[in-house]
Order: C-alpha cells, then sequence, then structure tokens
C-alpha cells in the first residue's frame, strides 16, 4: 500500500508492511518518478515494529546526499486513513532547497530536559530569528521500569529560554507504540535516543496551528496540596490516589500498578469561575501511581502546589465534532496571500479509535475535513506541543494540526 | 433580589453542590466505560473478521508455505496490537524442537532458529504472572527467553506442528490485546492448516506430500495401486452420516478414503467400509444432501475424527479417469464437474 499526494516542492507517501526493507522502498519509488532529482530531506515516521537502522540503511543506499530526520511513531495518519499496527512508514520528502528546513539536535536529554532544551536554543539563536518556524521532535521515553518520561514543559521552557517565550514551537514527543514503550530518532546518520531536535524553516515560512480538545471536567475542584515535580503527593491534603479513587468506579491503578484506564487531571486557564470550554484547559495524563505511597504521576511536571484541577474526561463526540469543524475552518480558502505547503497532524494516541473508544477515527475525520490538496501526513504521539493561549505549551489528548505557510510577499 | 445566606447554610450549600459535581462525574465516566467497552466488543468482532476474510484470501492464493506464513504473521501484526509475533512449526510431531518460520517486532531480539518447546498446550496465555493451563509456566519460561517479556498468547496444532505465539505490552491496549489476542491467534492458526491442507491438496503429480503425522497407517494404503478404476458400491452409492457413526459403533471400520477435488476449492469424500462392496459417498448425517468440503481441513478433521480413519486419504481431480465410476454413481456432486476427463494420479495425504 503506498499512497502519495504532492505538490511542487513536498510529496508525502506512506506505506505499511511486514518488512521494513520493503517499505521504505514502496515509499522511495514514488519520489523518484517523473525523473525528480533526490529530496533535499526526508522527514520520515515510522512504527515501532520496524528497525530505524534499515530505514537509515535502505534510504542512505537510494540517496546518500539526502538528509533523514527520522521519528518513531505510535501509528502513521497517511493520506489513505489512519493505522497503529506498527508496521507503518510515512514520508514527507522536500524535494526543494527553499522549503527545506535546517535541522538541530541535542542528545542531552538524558542528563536534563530543561538544559538540552536550551542547548538547542542556542543553536538556532546563532542562526535564525526568535521568530523562525520550529517543529520540535523528540524522544519522549526516559525508561520503561520504573515508567518515566521526558519532559516537554522542560524542554520547551529551555528553548524560550532563549529564544524568548513567544517562540513559535510546534511538535511532539515521539513513541514508538499506543503502550509507551519506547522512542528513538534517526539524526546525522544514526539511530538516537534520548535526543531532542529542531527544524527550523526558512524566513519566508510561517506556521499556523489549530488545537483540537475534546476533554471536559467530570469532578468539582481539588487542591494540589503536595507535589514533587510530576509526583502530585497529596490532593485536599490527602492521599491524591485515593482522592482520585473516591471520584472512580474502578481501582486507578492495576495490582502491577498500571494505569487501568486513561485519566486526565485539567488546569483551568483564564479566570476561575467563569464559564470554561475544552479549549481553556491544559490537561496532563496520570501516567501512573503508587499504591504505597498514594502518589499519581502525571505526564508533565508543571502543575504546581496551590493549583485548583479538575479530572477530565476526553468525549468522543465532542472529539469528532471539534475535528469536522475546525480542521475545515482552518483549510479553507484564505484571502492573506499565504501559500500553505504542508499540513502535518500530530495527533494524540490517547485519541485513537482503540483507546478512546470513538465509533470511527479522529484522524480519519480530520483527513476528511481537509478542505483543500496541500500535502498531509500525521503521526500519533505521546504529547503534542503547540501555541495556545500567547506562548507554546506542551499539551496532552489533544490533535495539533500544523500548516507550514510561505508568507505573501 | 439578594437573599442572604448564612456561612453554614452557604457551606452545606457548596459541599452538597460538589458532592453532586462528583456523583455527575461518575455517571458520566460510568456511561463512557460502558460505551467503550461496547466499541470494544465490536471493534473485536470487526477485527476477528476482517482478520478471518484476510487469511481466508491469504489461504486460497498463495503457493508456498512460506508465503503463507509470512503474509498470515503479516495480517495477525496488523490486527493484533502485539509487540511481537512468531509463526514456528514443529520439525517432527512431539519433538520439542521448532523452527521459526516467521518474526516480527524482533529489532532488539534475535528470535533463535530453534527452541525446545517441552509438551506444549494446543492453547494458553499468560499475564501479570498468571499463567493458563497453571501447568504450563515452563512452557511459557521458554517462550519468555524466545520473545522477551510481556503478556502473550500461545496457539499449537500437534496435528501439523504449527504454532503462532503473539505478545504483547504493558499499558492500557493490554486488555484489548488480551481480549482479542485468544480469537485472533485461534483464527489465524486455523488458517495457516488450512492454507497447508489446500496447498497439498494443490500438489500434483502424484508423489506423496510431507507428511504431517507419524502414526502408524492403517494397511493397506490403497486397495488399487494401479490405475484401475475405483469401483463403487452400485447398489448404494451413498452412505449417510449416521450409518457411518453406527457402523463403526457396531465394530464396523472405514478400509480407505477418497478425495474427489473440484477446482481445488471443493472436496467429496468417499469411502470403502468394511460392510460394504465399494466406495460409497458420502452424505450429511440425515442424508439430505451431498458432504461437500471446501475446508480441507474441516475434511480432514471429519475423516479422521468422525470416520475414525487414520490411514492414507487419497486426492484427485473430478476428471480423473479413476474416477469415473465415482462420477458416474452420483452425478450430482459438483453440479457440472463432467469435463475432459485426465488420467491424473492421486495425491496421498495422511
Amino acid at each position: 500500500m503506498v499512497e502519495v499526494i504532492q505538490n511542487a516542492g513536498i510529496i508525502v507517501a506512506a506505506s505499511k508492511g511486514l518488512s521494513t526493507e520493503s517499505t521504505v522502498v514502496s515509499c522511495l519509488s514514488r519520489f523518484v518518478e517523473g525523473g525528480r532529482n533526490a529530496p533535499c530531506m526526508l522527514l520520515v515516521f515510522a512504527g515501532g515494529l520496524h528497525d530505524p537502522a534499515v530505514i537509515l540503511d535502505v534510504i542512505a543506499a537510494r540517496y546518500p546526499n539526502t538528509r533523514i530526520v527520522g521519528a518513531s511513531a505510535a501509528g502513521i495518519i497517511g493520506p489513505e486513513g489512519a493505522a497503529y499496527s506498527g508496521l507503518e512508514i510515512g514520508m514527507v520528502a522536500f524535494m526543494h532547497d527553499n522549503l527545506t528546513p535546517k535541522l538541530y539536535f541535542a542528545n542531552t536529554l538524558a542528563q536534563g530536559d530543561l538544559e538540552a532544551g536550551r542547548e538547542l536554543g542556542r543553536m538556532i539563536h546563532q542562526e535564525h530569528a526568535p521568530e523562525a518556524t520550529v517543529l520540535l521532535l523528540y524522544d519522549s521515553v526516559l525508561s520503561v521500569e520504573p515508567r518515566r518520561l521526558h519532559v516537554a514543559g522542560a524542554v520547551v521552557r529551555g528553548l524560550q529560554d532563549v529564544l524568548g517565550i513567544h517562540a513559535p514551537i510546534t511538535g511532539a514527543g515521539v513513541l514508538t507504540d499506543l503502550a509507551i514503550t519506547d522512542g528513538w530518532m534517526v539524526l546525522d546518520g544514526a539511530v538516537r535516543r534520548h535526543v531532542a531536535a529542531a527544524l527550523v524553516f526558512p524566513p519566508e515560512v510561517t506556521t499556523e496551528a489549530v488545537v483540537l480538545h475534546a476533554c471536559r471536567p467530570i469532578s468539582a475542584f481539588m487542591t494540589i496540596t503536595g507535589i514533587d515535580g510530576a509526583e502530585i503527593l497529596t490532593l485536599d491534603g490527602r492521599r491524591a490516589l485515593d482522592v482520585i479513587e473516591e471520584r472512580l468506579d474502578m481501582p486507578l491503578i492495576s495490582e502491577a500498578g498500571h494505569p487501568s484506564r486513561i485519566m486526565t487531571l485539567g488546569l483551568k486557564l483564564g479566570e476561575q469561575w467563569n464559564s470554561a470550554g475544552p479549549e481553556d484547559y491544559v490537561n496532563r495524563l496520570i501516567l501512573t501511581a503508587n499504591r504505597q505511597t498514594g502518589s499519581i504521576t502525571l505526564f508533565e511536571p508543571d502543575f504546581f502546589e496551590g493549583a485548583l484541577v479538575q479530572l477530565m474526561q476526553n468525549d468522543p463526540e465532542m472529539m469528532l465534532q471539534t475535528a469536522r469543524t475546525q480542521v475545515a475552518t482552518a483549510t479553507s480558502s484564505r484571502s492573506d496571500g499565504a501559500t500553505p505547503f504542508l499540513r502535518l497532524y500530530i495527533d494524540c494516541a490517547g485519541r485513537a479509535s482503540i483507546m478512546s473508544g470513538s465509533e470511527v477515527e479522529e484522524a480519519d475525520v480530520v483527513r476528511g475535513a481537509l478542505q483543500d490538496d496541500v500535502p498531509f501526513l500525521g503521526f500519533y504521539s505521546g504529547v503534542e506541543i503547540a501555541p495556545m493561549q500567547g506562548f507554546s505549551r506542551p499539551l496532552d489528548w489533544t490533535g495539533v494540526l500544523m500548516t507550514l505557510l510561505v508568507r505573501a510577499r | 433580589m439578594n437573599t442572604f445566606v448564612s456561612r453554614p447554610t452557604f457551606e452545606k450549600e457548596f459541599n452538597y453542590y460538589r458532592r453532586l459535581c462528583n456523583e455527575m462525574g461518575k455517571d458520566i465516566q460510568r456511561i463512557q466505560e460502558d460505551r467503550e467497552r461496547l466499541m470494544r466488543e465490536v471493534r473485536r468482532y470487526q477485527v476477528q473478521s476482517r482478520l478471518d476474510r484476510d487469511l481466508a484470501h491469504i489461504t486460497g492464493s498463495v503457493q508456498d508455505i512460506a508465503t503463507l506464513v509470512a503474509r498470515t504473521l503479516d495480517a495477525v501484526v496488523e490486527h493484533s496490537l502485539c509487540k511481537r509475533a512468531l509463526i514456528l512449526r514443529e520439525r517432527e510431531p512431539g519433538s520439542a524442537q521448532f523452527d521459526v518460520l516467521a518474526a516480527a517486532g524482533f529489532r532488539d531480539l534475535s528470535p533463535k532458529i530453534i527452541t525446545h518447546i517441552d509438551n506444549p498446550p494446543a492453547f494458553g496465555h499468560c499475564a501479570d504472572g498468571h499463567c493458563f493451563p497453571s501447568n504450563a509456566s515452563a512452557l511459557f519460561k521458554a517462550l519468555n527467553k524466545l520473545a522477551g517479556p510481556g503478556a502473550m498468547i500461545w496457539n499449537y496444532d500437534r496435528e501439523t506442528g504449527f504454532a503462532i505465539l503473539i505478545t504483547g505490552t504493558v499499558g492500557p491496549i493490554d486488555i484489548m490485546f488480551q481480549q482479542q489476542g485468544d480469537d485472533l491467534t485461534s483464527i489465524a492458526l486455523h488458517r495457516i492448516v488450512d492454507g497447508l491442507w489446500r496447498l497439498q491438496a494443490r500438489e500434483v503429480g502424484g508423489h506423496f506430500v510431507e507428511p504431517v503425522e507419524q502414526k502408524a497407517i492403517e494397511a493397506p494404503q490403497t486397495a488399487n495401486p494401479n490405475l484401475e478404476p475405483l469401483s463403487v458400491d452400485t447398489e448404494r452409492p451413498t452412505i449417510k452420516e449416521m450409518e457411518i457413526v453406527g457402523q463403526i459403533e457396531r465394530g464396523g471400520h472405514i478400509r480407505e478414503v477418497v478425495v474427489l477435488s473440484r477446482d481445488e476449492s471443493e472436496y467429496a469424500v468417499f469411502v470403502l467400509p468394511s460392510w460394504g462392496s465399494g466406495f460409497r459417498q458420502v452424505r450429511t448425517y440425515r442424508g439430505l444432501s451431498v458432504k461437500v468440503y471446501k475446508d480441507f481441513r474441516r475434511l480432514g478433521s471429519y475423516v479422521r475424527t468422525t470416520c475414525q480413519y487414520h490411514g492414507c486419504i487419497i486426492v484427485m481431480p473430478v476428471e480423473a479417469a479413476r474416477a469415473e465410476k465415482l462420477r458416474a454413481a452420483v452425478p450430482d456432486t459438483f453440479g457440472d464437474a463432467e469435463g475432459d476427463a485426465t488420467d491424473s494420479p492421486p495425491n496421498i495425504i495422511q
């Protein structure tokens, strides 16, 4: 299976198969049709059952001078549909220099997410203006046992420390599968882990991001009374796990300590007591919990003592409805003269139908709602990063439709 | 109009609404949980039928076992949310030595070519330290070495030696993996065996195909080793399943079994019973219709169990010259099956 969409400078291809080599080759075969030159850069997303070293070898053998940026993906949303078997591969080929981003990466995430973000920021700052469009991709998984993640908030904050709070950063933490088992990237001719990469686009390129939310509060406010990084120790002065489980009909974690269902805490932005919609919340998935200490651990460590939080529930109907309406609106004809040339859809793995319980794949609804034929590729991620209420921040359980455009002259 | 509310009353009211809010939240979760459960069930059946359909197409079209196995594994991985998957085959029945025929997801772990799996059960699974069957812990220990950690689901067909193993990951999708994995591996294994029988049935040229069972074979292998036409019990050309079952209970037995194949997709069974004088075509239990199989594995199972026949099964095209009398005795078997007679020697499947 190979699907392709293209415009003058960008070609998108996706394929699926057990053999990594033949799946890569079937994608690559589309880039040479019509006697085209080799791509300047290939942005590759691949399911966790594929071997990244093989991907790299096959592409490098075919295109020795093409820069390869690869990342694992829990699933691919190709031109023909979304799938997350681990066998999918999707590629974006940048065929001309004028739209090709420059690559920077910091492979020091294991030493500290914040400092790695700053290191990346310094590299970008040397060659680009602070408002340059940045696509940030990083390996999400720090360790599996115990389950720990690299902190998107720290990486973003590190970048913002150097580039400024308003730097337009969009991106994702990458995973190999829906179970958050692993993550990898292919950068500078090698397979790498614990690495963050920034694709910085030329000055004439700008970006728009539509953030799709679908979480609604299902509890009264609870006050965080004890927190250590991403680990909430107490809520309302009591063990956090006990307080959460009082509001559930089932244990939050299994006997083995793994979450039995996806639950999220939401922090309301703006005026505390005003009415609010799903877009007014920053949500953090509960990654795990500790039955002995009674603590819960979130995906990100950006909640704080004294914060009022609520349990949040994904609403599948709302998820599909917002995908239809917001994507259709965002991709309708425009009058500002800017020309979109690529759309990337960064979709939280939790929004896949197998996780969210929706009747259809929300990603397929997004794909179907696109109003133009701009090349499109999506992937399932662990964390999404996009500007929201003034500055870029990590998001959970959202879909981010990133559109790259050439500014009007 | 403002109404003064005392602080104690306000606090009671405040707490009332907090409780109400939390209770309503629980209701929403319960509804959502029910919905998710329902969707998972729907999805489970959809995935099962899709896999079965895909595999039916594969088994009906592949030309060799290697392709059959590779494409089956591909389909299983696509539908099962597994982290790793293996298809193995026992070298000899009961030998406990398995060859890995196809593997997926072993990026960081090399599957061994052969492993020793003693006395494997037909089905088993293991998750969170609990095994089924309970005496299969040694099996899963061995499989764990082969396939790494995680929930495991095992299916094995003793007769052909084929086995399939899938492993899951720890996390929210683990429940779904375990719920649907049992059925998916079972479907896949049945389809592999079906494909194997089909491939063997397709082999032409009169050679003996690979034996799948080394049990002692009832002699004689065939009453007609030469190419003489097979004789038919002209007075009673058909036999009901009910008669076979009843006669076997009274001490009779089936001496030979011949299968006529049309287009390698339909199979009619003829038996030579010890209480008769020629071959008779098997009809359904009550004799209402001819028994024509499309799934050769089911045919094999019928012959081995219902007919209690463990000898060679002779398969030949319906057009074969040796089948002339069989065709003539029951012309309605395949409807328009009459064609140019060819003198194709039979395949023999043990």
